[in-house]
Protein backbone atom coordinates (compact mmCIF):
# COMPACT_ATOMS: atom_id res chain seq x y z
CA UNK A 1 0.00 0.00 0.00
CA UNK A 2 1.55 3.29 -0.63
CA UNK A 3 1.50 5.56 2.09
CA UNK A 4 -0.58 8.31 2.22
CA UNK A 5 -0.39 12.19 3.09
CA UNK A 6 -1.14 12.28 6.65
CA UNK A 7 -3.09 15.70 7.67
CA UNK A 8 -0.63 18.08 8.47
CA UNK A 9 -2.96 18.85 12.33
CA UNK A 10 -1.97 14.87 13.32
CA UNK A 11 2.11 15.50 11.64
CA UNK A 12 2.05 18.51 13.95
CA UNK A 13 0.07 18.17 17.10
CA UNK A 14 -0.24 14.56 17.68
CA UNK A 15 2.81 13.20 16.26
CA UNK A 16 5.76 15.95 16.81
CA UNK A 17 4.44 16.51 20.43
CA UNK A 18 5.84 12.93 21.10
CA UNK A 19 8.66 13.90 19.75
CA UNK A 20 12.13 14.56 21.50
CA UNK A 21 13.21 18.91 21.49
CA UNK A 22 16.06 17.69 19.11
CA UNK A 23 13.40 16.67 16.90
CA UNK A 24 11.61 19.38 17.49
CA UNK A 25 14.24 21.81 16.37
CA UNK A 26 15.21 19.82 13.31
CA UNK A 27 11.41 19.93 11.84
CA UNK A 28 11.91 23.98 12.14
CA UNK A 29 13.98 24.14 8.79
CA UNK A 30 11.19 21.22 7.00
CA UNK A 31 9.04 24.24 6.00
CA UNK A 32 7.74 27.39 6.61
CA UNK A 33 4.65 25.95 7.97
CA UNK A 34 5.62 23.87 10.52
CA UNK A 35 8.23 26.21 11.89
CA UNK A 36 5.73 28.92 12.88
CA UNK A 37 3.80 26.43 14.64
CA UNK A 38 6.62 24.38 16.74
CA UNK A 39 6.78 28.11 18.62
CA UNK A 40 3.02 28.41 19.29
CA UNK A 41 1.72 27.87 22.74
CA UNK A 42 -1.11 25.37 21.58
CA UNK A 43 1.67 23.02 20.21
CA UNK A 44 4.02 23.79 23.37
CA UNK A 45 0.37 22.98 25.59
CA UNK A 46 0.01 19.54 23.70
CA UNK A 47 4.15 18.85 23.79
CA UNK A 48 4.11 19.02 27.68
CA UNK A 49 1.03 16.41 27.78
CA UNK A 50 2.64 14.41 25.82
CA UNK A 51 5.92 14.09 26.84
CA UNK A 52 7.72 13.83 30.35
CA UNK A 53 9.52 17.55 30.69
CA UNK A 54 9.89 19.85 33.56
CA UNK A 55 9.34 23.30 33.13
CA UNK A 56 9.44 26.54 35.59
CA UNK A 57 11.57 29.10 37.37
CA UNK A 58 13.22 29.04 40.70
CA UNK A 59 12.84 31.64 42.76
CA UNK A 60 15.25 32.60 44.96
CA UNK A 61 15.32 35.11 47.87
CA UNK A 62 18.47 36.16 50.16
CA UNK A 63 17.24 36.76 53.99
CA UNK A 64 19.07 37.20 56.87
CA UNK A 65 22.46 36.08 54.83
CA UNK A 66 20.59 32.42 53.98
CA UNK A 67 19.03 31.96 50.88
CA UNK A 68 15.75 30.26 50.23
CA UNK A 69 14.45 28.63 47.39
CA UNK A 70 11.21 27.36 45.91
CA UNK A 71 10.46 25.75 42.58
CA UNK A 72 7.41 27.00 40.52
CA UNK A 73 6.38 25.15 37.44
CA UNK A 74 5.48 27.32 34.12
CA UNK A 75 3.24 24.70 32.13
CA UNK A 76 -0.49 24.26 33.42
CA UNK A 77 -1.60 21.58 34.95
CA UNK A 78 1.65 19.30 34.70
CA UNK A 79 1.94 16.59 37.42
CA UNK A 80 5.81 17.32 38.02
CA UNK A 81 5.44 20.26 39.53
CA UNK A 82 8.41 19.83 42.15
CA UNK A 83 11.84 19.95 41.62
CA UNK A 84 13.42 18.98 44.71
CA UNK A 85 17.26 20.22 45.49
CA UNK A 86 17.48 18.50 48.68
CA UNK A 87 20.48 15.69 47.00
CA UNK A 88 22.78 18.63 46.94
CA UNK A 89 25.04 19.84 49.66
CA UNK A 90 23.82 22.82 51.75
CA UNK A 91 24.07 25.69 51.86
CA UNK A 92 23.33 26.42 48.20
CA UNK A 93 22.84 29.07 46.31
CA UNK A 94 21.52 29.25 42.49
CA UNK A 95 23.98 31.12 40.29
CA UNK A 96 22.88 30.57 37.13
CA UNK A 97 19.95 27.47 35.04
CA UNK A 98 19.63 26.71 31.38
CA UNK A 99 17.26 25.64 29.19
CA UNK A 100 18.66 21.76 28.96
CA UNK A 101 17.96 21.35 32.05
CA UNK A 102 21.62 22.33 33.88
CA UNK A 103 22.10 24.61 37.20
CA UNK A 104 25.24 26.05 37.99
CA UNK A 105 25.29 26.49 42.14
CA UNK A 106 27.43 27.85 44.75
CA UNK A 107 27.85 25.62 47.90
CA UNK A 108 28.70 28.34 50.87
CA UNK A 109 29.76 25.76 53.56
CA UNK A 110 33.52 26.05 54.17
CA UNK A 111 35.54 29.41 54.19
CA UNK A 112 36.35 28.89 50.54
CA UNK A 113 32.78 28.30 48.59
CA UNK A 114 32.46 25.52 45.85
CA UNK A 115 30.73 25.45 42.80
CA UNK A 116 28.90 22.80 41.40
CA UNK A 117 26.89 21.95 38.25
CA UNK A 118 24.35 19.40 38.32
CA UNK A 119 20.83 18.37 36.69
CA UNK A 120 18.07 18.30 39.26
CA UNK A 121 15.51 15.95 37.33
CA UNK A 122 17.80 12.98 37.08
CA UNK A 123 19.68 14.43 40.63
CA UNK A 124 23.02 14.12 39.28
CA UNK A 125 25.73 16.69 40.39
CA UNK A 126 29.31 17.63 40.35
CA UNK A 127 31.78 20.23 41.98
CA UNK A 128 33.71 21.73 39.51
CA UNK A 129 37.11 23.74 40.27
CA UNK A 130 36.96 27.17 41.39
CA UNK A 131 37.49 30.05 39.56
CA UNK A 132 39.68 33.19 41.31
CA UNK A 133 37.09 33.46 44.20
CA UNK A 134 39.11 36.40 45.49
CA UNK A 135 37.27 38.44 43.35
CA UNK A 136 34.02 39.29 43.73
CA UNK A 137 31.34 38.28 41.18
CA UNK A 138 29.61 40.58 39.20
CA UNK A 139 27.59 37.80 37.23
CA UNK A 140 27.47 34.41 36.12
CA UNK A 141 25.55 32.52 33.26
CA UNK A 142 26.01 29.04 31.43
CA UNK A 143 25.23 27.46 28.21
CA UNK A 144 25.06 24.21 27.24
CA UNK A 145 27.40 23.95 23.56
CA UNK A 146 26.67 20.14 23.05
CA UNK A 147 24.87 17.36 24.42
CA UNK A 148 26.33 14.04 23.09
CA UNK A 149 28.38 14.22 24.76
CA UNK A 150 27.53 16.84 27.15
CA UNK A 151 29.59 19.89 26.88
CA UNK A 152 29.22 23.30 28.41
CA UNK A 153 30.68 26.41 29.37
CA UNK A 154 30.33 28.97 31.96
CA UNK A 155 31.17 32.49 32.22
CA UNK A 156 32.21 34.63 35.34
CA UNK A 157 32.18 38.44 35.44
CA UNK A 158 34.17 40.13 38.16
CA UNK A 159 36.01 42.89 39.82
CA UNK A 160 39.09 42.98 39.06
CA UNK A 161 41.53 44.90 41.74
CA UNK A 162 41.97 47.66 39.58
CA UNK A 163 38.16 48.81 39.40
CA UNK A 164 38.80 51.89 37.16
CA UNK A 165 41.53 52.02 34.44
CA UNK A 166 42.83 55.08 32.77
CA UNK A 167 42.86 54.23 29.09
CA UNK A 168 43.82 56.03 25.66
CA UNK A 169 40.53 58.00 25.62
CA UNK A 170 39.91 58.66 29.13
CA UNK A 171 39.05 56.62 32.30
CA UNK A 172 37.06 52.97 32.26
CA UNK A 173 35.44 50.93 34.65
CA UNK A 174 36.49 47.06 33.97
CA UNK A 175 35.28 43.85 34.84
CA UNK A 176 37.33 40.29 34.39
CA UNK A 177 36.25 37.63 32.54
CA UNK A 178 36.88 33.59 33.22
CA UNK A 179 35.47 30.82 31.20
CA UNK A 180 35.16 27.59 32.27
CA UNK A 181 34.97 25.06 29.93
CA UNK A 182 34.20 21.49 30.90
CA UNK A 183 35.63 19.58 28.02
CA UNK A 184 39.07 21.04 29.32
CA UNK A 185 38.00 21.12 33.05
CA UNK A 186 39.82 24.06 33.52
CA UNK A 187 38.53 28.00 33.89
CA UNK A 188 40.41 30.57 31.67
CA UNK A 189 40.90 34.10 32.49
CA UNK A 190 40.77 36.36 29.64
CA UNK A 191 43.71 38.50 29.16
CA UNK A 192 42.28 42.02 28.60
CA UNK A 193 39.96 43.43 30.83
CA UNK A 194 36.82 44.03 29.65
CA UNK A 195 36.34 48.23 29.58
CA UNK A 196 33.45 49.98 29.71
CA UNK A 197 32.92 53.82 29.62
CA UNK A 198 32.97 54.88 33.49
CA UNK A 199 29.54 56.36 33.16
CA UNK A 200 28.28 52.75 31.40
CA UNK A 201 27.46 49.82 34.08
CA UNK A 202 25.91 46.01 33.04
CA UNK A 203 22.10 45.93 34.34
CA UNK A 204 21.30 42.94 36.45
CA UNK A 205 19.79 40.53 34.12
CA UNK A 206 21.85 38.47 31.42
CA UNK A 207 20.08 36.77 29.03
CA UNK A 208 21.59 33.58 26.75
CA UNK A 209 20.80 32.95 23.52
CA UNK A 210 22.33 29.91 22.12
CA UNK A 211 26.64 30.38 22.78
CA UNK A 212 25.85 34.53 23.81
CA UNK A 213 25.34 35.89 26.24
CA UNK A 214 23.80 39.68 26.06
CA UNK A 215 22.86 42.23 29.07
CA UNK A 216 22.19 45.69 28.76
CA UNK A 217 23.76 48.54 29.32
CA UNK A 218 23.05 51.69 31.22
CA UNK A 219 23.59 53.80 28.27
CA UNK A 220 21.48 51.58 26.12
CA UNK A 221 23.86 49.49 24.52
CA UNK A 222 24.10 45.93 24.42
CA UNK A 223 27.32 44.03 25.91
CA UNK A 224 27.49 40.33 24.08
CA UNK A 225 30.18 37.86 25.40
CA UNK A 226 30.73 35.16 22.58
CA UNK A 227 31.74 32.06 24.64
CA UNK A 228 32.56 29.55 21.68
CA UNK A 229 35.35 32.51 20.04
CA UNK A 230 36.21 34.09 23.96
CA UNK A 231 35.49 37.37 22.85
CA UNK A 232 33.17 40.52 23.55
CA UNK A 233 31.91 43.49 22.38
CA UNK A 234 29.23 46.01 23.09
CA UNK A 235 27.41 47.71 20.16
CA UNK A 236 24.43 50.52 19.66
CA UNK A 237 20.81 50.12 19.07
CA UNK A 238 20.76 51.18 15.28
CA UNK A 239 17.98 54.08 14.53
CA UNK A 240 15.44 54.13 15.34
CA UNK A 241 16.26 52.37 18.57
CA UNK A 242 18.71 54.43 19.25
CA UNK A 243 16.38 57.59 19.21
CA UNK A 244 14.97 59.37 22.10
CA UNK A 245 11.76 57.87 21.90
CA UNK A 246 13.11 54.28 22.04
CA UNK A 247 15.91 55.08 24.75
CA UNK A 248 13.43 55.73 27.66
CA UNK A 249 11.50 53.17 26.77
CA UNK A 250 13.76 50.03 26.10
CA UNK A 251 12.57 47.03 28.86
CA UNK A 252 13.48 43.84 28.57
CA UNK A 253 16.41 41.74 26.51
CA UNK A 254 14.44 38.24 25.47
CA UNK A 255 15.07 35.14 23.39
CA UNK A 256 12.56 34.85 20.86
CA UNK A 257 12.62 32.08 17.92
CA UNK A 258 16.53 31.31 18.81
CA UNK A 259 17.40 34.81 18.69
CA UNK A 260 17.46 38.10 20.54
CA UNK A 261 14.65 39.92 20.91
CA UNK A 262 14.21 43.18 22.48
CA UNK A 263 11.03 44.10 24.33
CA UNK A 264 10.26 48.00 24.48
CA UNK A 265 7.74 49.96 26.19
CA UNK A 266 5.83 52.16 24.11
CA UNK A 267 3.15 53.74 25.68
CA UNK A 268 0.88 51.97 28.54
CA UNK A 269 -0.69 49.79 26.62
CA UNK A 270 1.48 48.79 24.15
CA UNK A 271 4.94 47.10 24.03
CA UNK A 272 7.00 46.97 20.89
CA UNK A 273 8.75 43.37 19.92
CA UNK A 274 11.86 43.82 18.12
CA UNK A 275 14.27 41.08 17.10
CA UNK A 276 18.24 41.19 15.75
CA UNK A 277 17.90 39.62 12.59
CA UNK A 278 21.76 39.35 11.63
CA UNK A 279 24.24 39.06 14.74
CA UNK A 280 27.10 40.41 11.99
CA UNK A 281 25.21 42.92 10.94
CA UNK A 282 23.75 43.91 13.81
CA UNK A 283 20.36 44.67 11.85
CA UNK A 284 17.25 44.99 13.96
CA UNK A 285 13.75 44.29 12.73
CA UNK A 286 10.40 45.21 14.40
CA UNK A 287 8.52 41.99 14.83
CA UNK A 288 5.13 42.83 16.56
CA UNK A 289 3.33 45.03 18.92
CA UNK A 290 2.04 43.15 22.05
CA UNK A 291 -0.94 44.47 23.74
CA UNK A 292 -1.52 44.69 27.11
CA UNK A 293 -4.78 46.35 27.51
CA UNK A 294 -7.09 43.53 29.06
CA UNK A 295 -3.83 43.22 31.50
CA UNK A 296 -4.22 46.55 32.39
CA UNK A 297 -8.03 46.93 32.78
CA UNK A 298 -7.92 43.66 35.18
CA UNK A 299 -4.86 44.19 37.01
CA UNK A 300 -4.85 48.14 37.67
CA UNK A 301 -1.34 48.61 38.68
CA UNK A 302 0.48 48.44 35.38
CA UNK A 303 3.35 50.68 35.70
CA UNK A 304 5.29 47.80 37.88
CA UNK A 305 5.00 45.22 35.47
CA UNK A 306 7.66 44.49 33.91
CA UNK A 307 8.48 41.42 30.96
CA UNK A 308 10.72 38.84 32.19
CA UNK A 309 11.12 36.51 29.34
CA UNK A 310 9.17 34.98 26.07
CA UNK A 311 7.94 31.24 27.03
CA UNK A 312 7.08 31.23 23.18
CA UNK A 313 5.17 33.54 20.51
CA UNK A 314 2.25 33.29 22.33
CA UNK A 315 3.29 33.57 25.85
CA UNK A 316 4.62 36.00 27.88
CA UNK A 317 6.09 36.35 31.79
CA UNK A 318 5.70 39.05 33.13
CA UNK A 319 7.13 40.52 36.95
CA UNK A 320 3.47 42.33 38.35
CA UNK A 321 5.08 43.56 41.32
CA UNK A 322 3.49 41.33 43.94
CA UNK A 323 3.49 37.73 41.88
CA UNK A 324 4.71 36.62 38.63
CA UNK A 325 1.94 35.96 35.59
CA UNK A 326 2.09 34.34 32.31
CA UNK A 327 -0.10 36.69 29.74
CA UNK A 328 -1.35 34.78 26.71
CA UNK A 329 -1.48 37.79 23.90
CA UNK A 330 -3.91 35.13 22.01
CA UNK A 331 -6.85 35.95 24.16
CA UNK A 332 -5.37 38.66 26.46
CA UNK A 333 -5.58 36.22 29.53
CA UNK A 334 -3.53 36.25 32.45
CA UNK A 335 -2.96 33.29 34.48
CA UNK A 336 -0.69 34.15 38.46
CA UNK A 337 1.72 31.72 39.18
CA UNK A 338 1.40 29.95 42.63
CA UNK A 339 4.12 31.23 44.74
CA UNK A 340 2.29 30.61 47.91
CA UNK A 341 3.70 34.20 49.25
CA UNK A 342 3.67 38.03 47.90
CA UNK A 343 6.89 38.95 45.85
CA UNK A 344 9.47 41.29 48.11
CA UNK A 345 11.19 42.92 44.85
CA UNK A 346 14.54 40.92 45.79
CA UNK A 347 13.85 37.53 44.55
CA UNK A 348 16.27 36.55 41.80
CA UNK A 349 14.42 34.29 39.06
CA UNK A 350 16.21 30.83 37.08
CA UNK A 351 14.34 29.50 34.72
CA UNK A 352 14.82 26.02 34.19
CA UNK A 353 13.57 23.53 31.34
CA UNK A 354 14.53 19.89 31.37
CA UNK A 355 14.17 16.50 30.34
CA UNK A 356 14.62 13.17 32.20
CA UNK A 357 17.19 11.91 30.67
CA UNK A 358 21.19 11.26 32.26
CA UNK A 359 23.58 13.25 31.14
CA UNK A 360 26.76 11.88 32.96
CA UNK A 361 28.25 14.66 34.41
CA UNK A 362 31.31 12.72 35.22
CA UNK A 363 32.98 13.33 31.51
CA UNK A 364 35.66 14.10 31.83
CA UNK A 365 36.92 12.19 34.80
CA UNK A 366 38.82 14.25 37.27
CA UNK A 367 42.25 13.79 37.68
CA UNK A 368 42.12 14.50 41.61
CA UNK A 369 40.09 11.18 42.98
CA UNK A 370 39.39 13.80 45.98
CA UNK A 371 37.54 16.32 43.73
CA UNK A 372 34.02 13.88 43.08
CA UNK A 373 33.69 13.24 47.22
CA UNK A 374 31.69 15.85 49.18
CA UNK A 375 33.89 18.24 51.51
CA UNK B 1 -32.03 1.73 27.33
CA UNK B 2 -32.84 -2.16 27.15
CA UNK B 3 -30.17 -4.77 28.80
CA UNK B 4 -30.65 -6.61 25.51
CA UNK B 5 -28.62 -3.47 24.31
CA UNK B 6 -25.71 -4.36 24.93
CA UNK B 7 -25.51 -7.27 22.93
CA UNK B 8 -26.99 -6.02 20.51
CA UNK B 9 -24.71 -6.28 16.91
CA UNK B 10 -23.59 -4.00 14.93
CA UNK B 11 -22.95 -4.43 11.23
CA UNK B 12 -20.11 -2.29 10.07
CA UNK B 13 -19.65 -1.68 6.18
CA UNK B 14 -16.13 -0.65 4.60
CA UNK B 15 -15.56 1.32 1.87
CA UNK B 16 -14.63 -1.21 -0.85
CA UNK B 17 -18.29 -2.86 0.78
CA UNK B 18 -17.59 -5.65 3.02
CA UNK B 19 -19.39 -6.13 6.01
CA UNK B 20 -17.90 -6.84 9.75
CA UNK B 21 -20.65 -7.76 12.47
CA UNK B 22 -19.63 -6.98 15.31
CA UNK B 23 -21.29 -7.00 18.94
CA UNK B 24 -21.39 -2.90 20.19
CA UNK B 25 -20.27 -3.65 23.27
CA UNK B 26 -16.88 -4.14 21.97
CA UNK B 27 -17.01 -0.80 19.18
CA UNK B 28 -18.79 1.37 20.98
CA UNK B 29 -16.24 2.56 24.36
CA UNK B 30 -13.12 2.83 21.79
CA UNK B 31 -14.85 4.16 18.42
CA UNK B 32 -16.73 7.73 19.19
CA UNK B 33 -17.55 8.11 15.53
CA UNK B 34 -19.82 4.70 16.24
CA UNK B 35 -20.95 5.98 19.97
CA UNK B 36 -21.97 9.10 18.30
CA UNK B 37 -24.12 7.79 15.08
CA UNK B 38 -25.92 4.85 17.44
CA UNK B 39 -26.42 7.87 19.82
CA UNK B 40 -27.97 10.30 17.36
CA UNK B 41 -30.30 7.49 15.33
CA UNK B 42 -32.14 5.85 17.36
CA UNK B 43 -33.88 3.59 14.60
CA UNK B 44 -33.15 0.10 13.91
CA UNK B 45 -31.18 0.35 11.29
CA UNK B 46 -27.97 -1.62 12.15
CA UNK B 47 -25.90 -1.06 9.09
CA UNK B 48 -23.27 1.67 9.80
CA UNK B 49 -21.65 2.83 6.84
CA UNK B 50 -17.57 3.26 7.03
CA UNK B 51 -16.50 5.27 3.64
CA UNK B 52 -13.60 6.15 4.44
CA UNK B 53 -12.09 2.78 5.60
CA UNK B 54 -11.36 -0.23 3.44
CA UNK B 55 -11.92 -3.50 4.59
CA UNK B 56 -8.29 -4.81 5.45
CA UNK B 57 -8.19 -1.29 7.78
CA UNK B 58 -10.90 -2.15 9.47
CA UNK B 59 -10.45 -5.68 10.56
CA UNK B 60 -7.66 -4.57 11.92
CA UNK B 61 -9.32 -1.41 13.73
CA UNK B 62 -12.26 -4.35 14.95
CA UNK B 63 -9.05 -6.63 16.25
CA UNK B 64 -7.66 -4.23 18.64
CA UNK B 65 -10.92 -3.01 19.79
CA UNK B 66 -11.74 -6.70 20.76
CA UNK B 67 -8.40 -7.34 22.28
CA UNK B 68 -8.87 -3.86 24.50
CA UNK B 69 -12.43 -4.41 25.67
CA UNK B 70 -13.00 -3.50 29.14
CA UNK B 71 -9.14 -2.94 29.20
CA UNK B 72 -9.84 0.34 31.47
CA UNK B 73 -12.27 -1.52 34.10
CA UNK B 74 -10.60 -2.70 37.77
CA UNK B 75 -12.85 -4.87 39.72
CA UNK B 76 -14.00 -3.11 42.69
CA UNK B 77 -13.25 -5.71 45.31
CA UNK B 78 -10.62 -7.83 45.98
CA UNK B 79 -7.02 -8.02 45.87
CA UNK B 80 -6.97 -10.63 43.25
CA UNK B 81 -8.77 -8.90 40.53
CA UNK B 82 -6.39 -5.91 41.26
CA UNK B 83 -3.79 -8.18 40.25
CA UNK B 84 -5.64 -9.62 37.45
CA UNK B 85 -6.08 -6.21 36.25
CA UNK B 86 -2.70 -4.86 36.12
CA UNK B 87 -1.58 -8.69 35.02
CA UNK B 88 -3.98 -8.25 31.91
CA UNK B 89 -2.67 -4.54 31.50
CA UNK B 90 0.60 -5.66 31.13
CA UNK B 91 -0.11 -8.51 28.52
CA UNK B 92 -2.40 -6.21 26.42
CA UNK B 93 0.72 -3.36 26.36
CA UNK B 94 2.35 -6.50 24.84
CA UNK B 95 0.12 -7.25 22.23
CA UNK B 96 0.08 -3.49 21.60
CA UNK B 97 4.05 -3.54 20.49
CA UNK B 98 3.44 -6.65 18.46
CA UNK B 99 0.48 -4.90 16.75
CA UNK B 100 2.30 -1.90 15.50
CA UNK B 101 6.00 -3.31 15.18
CA UNK B 102 5.54 -5.03 11.79
CA UNK B 103 3.18 -2.56 10.49
CA UNK B 104 3.97 -1.87 6.82
CA UNK B 105 4.45 2.31 6.43
CA UNK B 106 1.05 2.77 4.12
CA UNK B 107 -0.47 0.11 6.41
CA UNK B 108 0.00 2.24 9.46
CA UNK B 109 -0.75 5.45 7.95
CA UNK B 110 -3.95 4.45 6.57
CA UNK B 111 -4.50 2.86 10.28
CA UNK B 112 -3.90 6.50 11.32
CA UNK B 113 -5.94 7.90 9.45
CA UNK B 114 -8.68 5.49 9.85
CA UNK B 115 -8.39 5.99 13.84
CA UNK B 116 -8.70 9.78 13.54
CA UNK B 117 -11.95 9.46 11.47
CA UNK B 118 -13.41 6.65 13.52
CA UNK B 119 -12.45 8.95 16.79
CA UNK B 120 -10.39 6.21 18.29
CA UNK B 121 -8.28 7.75 20.47
CA UNK B 122 -6.66 5.56 22.16
CA UNK B 123 -5.60 3.53 18.71
CA UNK B 124 -4.62 6.62 17.70
CA UNK B 125 -1.98 7.72 20.70
CA UNK B 126 -0.45 4.48 20.04
CA UNK B 127 0.04 5.14 16.42
CA UNK B 128 0.84 8.78 16.82
CA UNK B 129 3.61 7.29 19.34
CA UNK B 130 5.05 4.53 16.72
CA UNK B 131 5.29 7.29 14.23
CA UNK B 132 7.42 9.50 17.00
CA UNK B 133 9.74 6.69 17.47
CA UNK B 134 9.85 6.05 13.51
CA UNK B 135 11.01 9.57 13.60
CA UNK B 136 13.73 9.61 16.21
CA UNK B 137 17.19 10.48 15.05
CA UNK B 138 16.23 11.42 11.73
CA UNK B 139 17.72 14.48 9.86
CA UNK B 140 15.31 17.54 8.59
CA UNK B 141 15.66 16.03 4.76
CA UNK B 142 14.56 12.12 5.85
CA UNK B 143 11.42 13.70 7.67
CA UNK B 144 10.63 15.68 4.83
CA UNK B 145 10.77 12.60 3.23
CA UNK B 146 8.86 10.67 5.57
CA UNK B 147 5.96 13.00 5.56
CA UNK B 148 6.11 14.33 1.95
CA UNK B 149 6.47 17.69 2.50
CA UNK B 150 7.78 20.06 0.37
CA UNK B 151 10.51 22.80 1.53
CA UNK B 152 9.47 26.24 0.89
CA UNK B 153 12.97 28.07 2.52
CA UNK B 154 15.40 29.23 0.50
CA UNK B 155 18.96 27.38 1.12
CA UNK B 156 19.66 31.40 3.47
CA UNK B 157 16.31 31.19 5.16
CA UNK B 158 17.16 27.64 5.90
CA UNK B 159 20.84 28.56 7.08
CA UNK B 160 19.45 31.02 9.10
CA UNK B 161 17.42 28.35 11.19
CA UNK B 162 19.78 26.14 11.64
CA UNK B 163 21.94 28.59 13.32
CA UNK B 164 19.06 29.52 15.90
CA UNK B 165 18.63 25.41 16.80
CA UNK B 166 22.05 24.75 16.72
CA UNK B 167 21.52 22.01 19.29
CA UNK B 168 19.20 20.44 16.82
CA UNK B 169 21.72 20.10 14.52
CA UNK B 170 24.57 18.67 15.83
Amino acid sequence: MNPPSLPLEIILYNILTRSSIEIIGRSRVVCKNWNQTTHEEHFFQQFYHNTKIISGIFVQEMNRNKYSLAFVSTIEDNPISQLPLNFLPKPLEIKASTKKGLLLCLNDRYRIPRYLICKPTTREWRFIPNPKTRYQTRAMAITVLGSIPLRYKILRLSYPKLLCVTHKFGIFSCLQAEIFDSRTWKWKRLSELIKFPHDEYLHITMITVRGFFYCLTTNNNIFVFDLENESWEIFSLPSPLSELDYTQSIRQLVEYEGGLGLICLVNKEWMELWMMESYREKTWRRVKNLNFESLIKREGYRHYASPMALCNNDVMLINNYMNIMLYDFRNGSSKPIKLGYCLRGREEFFRIESDFELVNLNNPPSRRASESKSL
Amino acid sequence: MSSSDSERMLKLKSSDGVTFDIKDAIVVTKLEFIKNIIEDCCGDNDLILVPNVNSEILAMVLEWCKKHVGDDIISDGEDDEENEYFSRKKEIKKWDAEFVKNLDQGVLYHLLMAADYLNAKQLLDLLTQRVADMIKGKKSEQIRQIFNIKNDFTPEEEEAIKKRNPWAFE
